[in-house]
């Protein structure tokens, strides 16, 4: 081989150059650069995924009681439930968190105990936390507003817990709004039709779209939605909805059809099923 | 030498340390949505055309989704301005025309909630799907989708013949999916890069399952024959829209009405051109309205005013035709009231301070209107069809929030026309070249080239670009004349068959054999100006610029007589450093011209400028990345460079 072998050893540094500034030294200098860069732009990569996807957040996904009547709901809590670790901004969407802790501050308030739910038990019904509205307030704290029903008086009852303060701001109570029924009323609505004489051409409607299934609360073919119903001038049967709470229930079967439950009407505040015209 | 290369290594590495040390200075000011929601609760897009929109969302219970300080930033703004406090669904009434069954879907079924459906994959195919939290029992679901869409053409000018100004559009849209009973409802949010926001309610699902009647003028017959009419039905969707506009403490309303003079014109050819005094109004006080033909309204912001010296407003814009004006609950297009915070549902109001009560009840005090609440109700009356059976193809609609000065020029203004406001009529355009005394087929002419200096508005990040005309002599064009002969003429009834007779060597190279493209500079930062010249498209022709590899339109430009193209374009924000190759293709001809030069490294000032329009970590550490990677780059590379002295000195 005449190739010339290049030996292994440091040169020494050439003359008029200063002795850090050898190619060993440049090499490594490029190659700190070069990981530093590899870094910094999987830095970037990162920052930029953070930026547009979610954030991994266990605690936000923590199921939670739907509702207030529920054993497990924060309504019933034993040991307090703290506030969230790190209060959202003002216009955030909603967390699990908070919303636990709202509905449990708001249980805690004298009026909750004193109102009843849609089973006549202590406590309100519970309907639903939304992000009070933002634009009342200028101090860029955290509200959230609690619907309740209070089947003692018939009346719907806001509950304003300011996150930031950890109080309870507001309760105000009126008759004459409905809005939307939970899960647990509409469940104890459809139980109260299954019961009542009315029930009879249902479950009959029943029989006829399953081949000869018995109708029962339990019956797994059927999906439950819910509306709440005021009484206008044209319905005749429950002149008082509106001002009492009442629900439609539609009663879905498996494979599509609705049984027909326009004609009934539940009140839930009287416990009795109205048929109307 | 070596010298000056360790500087300049050392200057970038400093200047990469240097973007992270100031990092937290140097980040930008906080915008004004960014004031009001964090993380994920925020949307930030800046759209193609350089247009930025920002919203906070969020999915309240009964109402849907909800968008929070809606502002937009035209392409040439510092900032975003606020638009909306807040816009979302109020109301949506479904009365059936048997009069037996009548919803109100937001209050007494929900919107959100529990009626918020998962998105999958066929929901959102462009963007990404966002999770909310709906519910106790489902927790967190993917619930928005928000992306940007391709919207048409944005505009298209020729009126000037210096060029073809023309360009795609596009929207950020935000949407949800809700199931009520047997409907479902997409609720969506376009909001458009020329600051245009559409609203829109899309209904589909199924036909109520329960309502048939055997009354023929209230249904239509959707089952064989004269069989199984399906009832006849109204969706009033309202929406409340509280407008910001720029933020602004004092807003007026104010109402456009157009009327008939009673006198014609003399002029025209059928001698019916009337004349029309269009008067504008301040609405003092709450009210709802009835549209009637020629009549318009917008909010309007007294105190903040455009470059021109126009008060920015947005104009709401109404289909005038389908209010369902049989119930108070619904017999208004549009209503004003001062916004309240209790004052929230259109109807069946449920914040217990004004319980059950409606727009109507909201009005009866008659407040003065400084900061106004719109309350657009928009009417469908569905008569059933034979299409609309299972599962019933979407049915719209809507309305549109139209933004009216809120921008001193078009938003997404090409370069090239920046320089008309107003009266065009005697001002000369920049972007026709002077006639010159001896033109030369064969060489481009000197053509007095617009430079940015002489747009209207100074770009702060445009560097000082070459003078074109001094690049033409330092690298002679190839003469157009010479350069036909190697690919054929396009001949507008090919088909494609391969050419006939021998010489097929260079059909093989197909379009690759393409004109060269002169750049005014060889090497420009992104948001510079680029200028260009090439030849040998048809005289008069459109042509297409697009830089690659991803490919950007940059322009359509016209072709003068000489078959040549001489324009400018400004390089987008975005464009990586490095070569980049620009192809022109002529529209009409299909000649294809192209050549490369390179977008430098952002100047300082561009950088900053960009982080200030951007705002984000992931640029920053972007950039300190690229920069240690150059630097890297030219370490390494001397490195090399001294081993190799080296070796050749030891052999």
């Amino acid at each position: 081989m005449t190739e010339p072998q290049i030996p292994p050893a440091v040169d020494p540094p050439p003359p008029g150059r200063r002795r850090w500034l050898t190619p060993r030294t440049l090499g490594i200098a490029s190659a700190v650069s070069a990981g530093a860069a590899a870094v910094a732009l999987v830095f970037a990569t990162q920052v930029a995924v953070q930026a547009t996807s979610t954030p991994p957040d266990a605690a936000s996904s923590t199921p939670i009681a739907a509702d207030s009547t529920d054993d497990d709901a924060p309504e019933k809590a034993e040991a307090p439930i703290e506030p969230p670790a790190q209060v959202a901004a003002v216009n955030d969407k909603l967390t699990s968190s908070e919303v636990e802790y709202v509905r449990y501050l708001g249980a805690q308030h004298p009026d909750f105990a004193a109102g009843r739910d849609v089973f006549g038990g202590e406590g309100m019904q519970f309907l639903s936390t939304d992000v009070a509205e933002p634009s009342a307030y200028d101090d860029g704290q955290r509200r959230l507003i609690s619907l309740y029903y209070d089947y003692a008086t018939d009346e719907t009852v806001s509950m304003v817990v300011n996150v930031t303060t950890q109080t309870v701001e507001s309760v105000q109570r009126a008759q004459g709004a409905q809005p939307a029924p939970t899960d647990a009323e509409t469940a104890h609505a459809w139980q109260l039709l299954l019961e009542s004489e009315l029930a009879e051409p249902i479950v009959a409607e029943f029989a006829g779209l399953t081949g000869g299934s018995a109708l029962t609360t339990q019956s797994a073919e059927i999906e439950l939605t819910a509306h709440s119903f005021s009484a206008d001038a044209g319905t005749f049967g429950a002149e008082q909805c509106g001002i009492q709470r009442c629900v439609q229930v539609l009663a879905q079967v498996d494979g599509g059809a609705f049984l027909t439950t326009s004609t009934f009407v539940v009140n839930l505040s009287t416990q009795s099923v109205l048929p109307i015209s | 030498m070596l010298k000056r290369i360790i500087g300049g290594a050392t200057s970038v590495a400093l200047l990469a340390a240097g973007l992270l040390v100031a990092a937290p200075t140097a980040a930008s000011a906080q915008t004004i949505t960014e004031a009001y929601c964090s993380g994920d609760s925020l949307v930030s897009k800046t759209l193609k055309s350089g247009s930025t929109w920002q919203t906070c969302w969020r999915i309240d219970s009964y109402r849907g989704l909800v968008l929070d300080k809606v502002a937009y930033q035209p392409r040439d703004d510092a900032a975003p301005i606020l638009v909306l406090d807040s816009i979302a669904l109020a109301q949506l009434n479904v009365p059936y025309d048997t009069g037996a069954t009548e919803y109100n879907d937001v209050t007494t079924y929900q919107v959100g909630g529990r009626r918020l459906q998962e998105l999958t994959d066929v929901d959102c195919p462009v963007g990404e799907i966002r999770t909310a939290w709906v519910d106790a029992s489902r927790g967190e679901i993917p619930a928005l989708c928000v992306g940007e869409e391709d919207s048409g053409i944005a505009y298209r000018s020729n009126i000037a013949n210096d060029a073809l100004y023309a360009a795609q559009g596009t929207d950020l849209v935000l949407h949800t999916m809700s199931r009520i009973g047997w409907y479902e409802y997409q609720v969506e949010y376009r909001l458009h890069d020329d600051g245009e926001i559409t609203v829109r309610l899309g209904a589909t699902g199924d036909l109520s399952p329960n309502d048939y009647v055997n009354v023929i003028n209230r249904g239509w017959p959707i089952g064989d024959g004269d069989t199984d009419y399906a009832v006849n039905h109204y969706h009033s969707a309202f929406w409340r829209v509280d407008f910001g506009i720029d933020s602004g403490a004092t807003q007026h309303v104010q109402k456009f009405t157009t009327t008939h003079t009673g006198e014609y014109g003399t002029t025209g050819d059928t001698g019916h051109t009337a004349i029309l005094d269009t008067q504008i109004t301040q609405l003092a006080t709450e009210t709802k309205t009835m549209g009637a033909n020629r009549e318009a309204y917008r909010v309007v912001n007294p105190d903040s005013l455009n470059a021109d010296g126009h008060a920015r407003s947005y104009e709401i814009i109404v289909p005038r035709d389908q209010a369902y004006n049989l119930n108070p609950e619904t017999d208004y297009d549009i209503a004003f009231t001062s916004a309240k915070s209790d004052e929230i549902h259109a109807s069946y109001n449920l914040i217990p301070s004004k319980a059950g009560q409606a727009v109507t009840d909201y009005i009866s005090d008659g407040e003065a209107l400084t900061d106004p609440v719109a309350w657009v109700n928009v009417g469908f009356h569905h008569i059933n069809r034979d299409e609309d059976q299972s599962p019933m193809p979407i049915h719209w609609q809507g309305f549109t929030l139209y933004p009216r000065d809120f921008a001193a020029q078009a938003p997404n203004i090409p370069e090239g026309r920046k320089w008309v406001n107003g009266d065009m009529r005697g001002v000369p355009n920049p972007n026709i070249p002077q006639p010159t005394p001896t033109p030369s087929p064969t060489s481009p002419s000197p053509t007095p080239t617009a430079t940015p200096t002489t747009a209207p508005t100074p770009d702060p990040t445009t560097s000082p670009t070459p003078d074109p005309t001094g690049e033409p002599s330092e690298e002679p064009t190839p003469d157009p004349t010479g350069e036909p002969s190697d690919e054929p003429t396009p001949d507008p009834t090919e088909t494609g068959a391969p050419p006939a007779g021998g010489g097929d060597g260079g059909a093989d190279e197909g379009s690759a054999a393409a004109l060269p493209v002169t750049f005014g500079s060889g090497d420009v930062a992104p948001g510079a100006t680029q200028t260009f010249t090439a030849s040998g498209f048809t005289p008069g022709e459109s042509v297409s610029a697009v830089m690659h590899s991803d490919p950007v339109n940059v322009g359509t430009f016209v072709a003068d007589p000489s078959g040549t193209v001489d324009a400018q374009f400004i390089v987008p924000l975005d464009a990586s450093p490095g070569q980049h190759r620009l192809v022109l293709t002529g529209q009409t001809s299909g000649v294809v011209a192209e050549g490369t030069f390179a977008v430098a490294q952002a100047a300082p000032a561009a950088v900053f400028g960009a982080l200030a329009t951007t705002g984000t970590d992931a640029n920053r550490w972007a950039l300190t990345g690229l920069l240690l990677l150059a630097g890297g780059a030219a370490m390494g590379a001397l490195s090399w460079h001294m081993r190799r002295q080296t070796v050749k000195a030891r052999a």
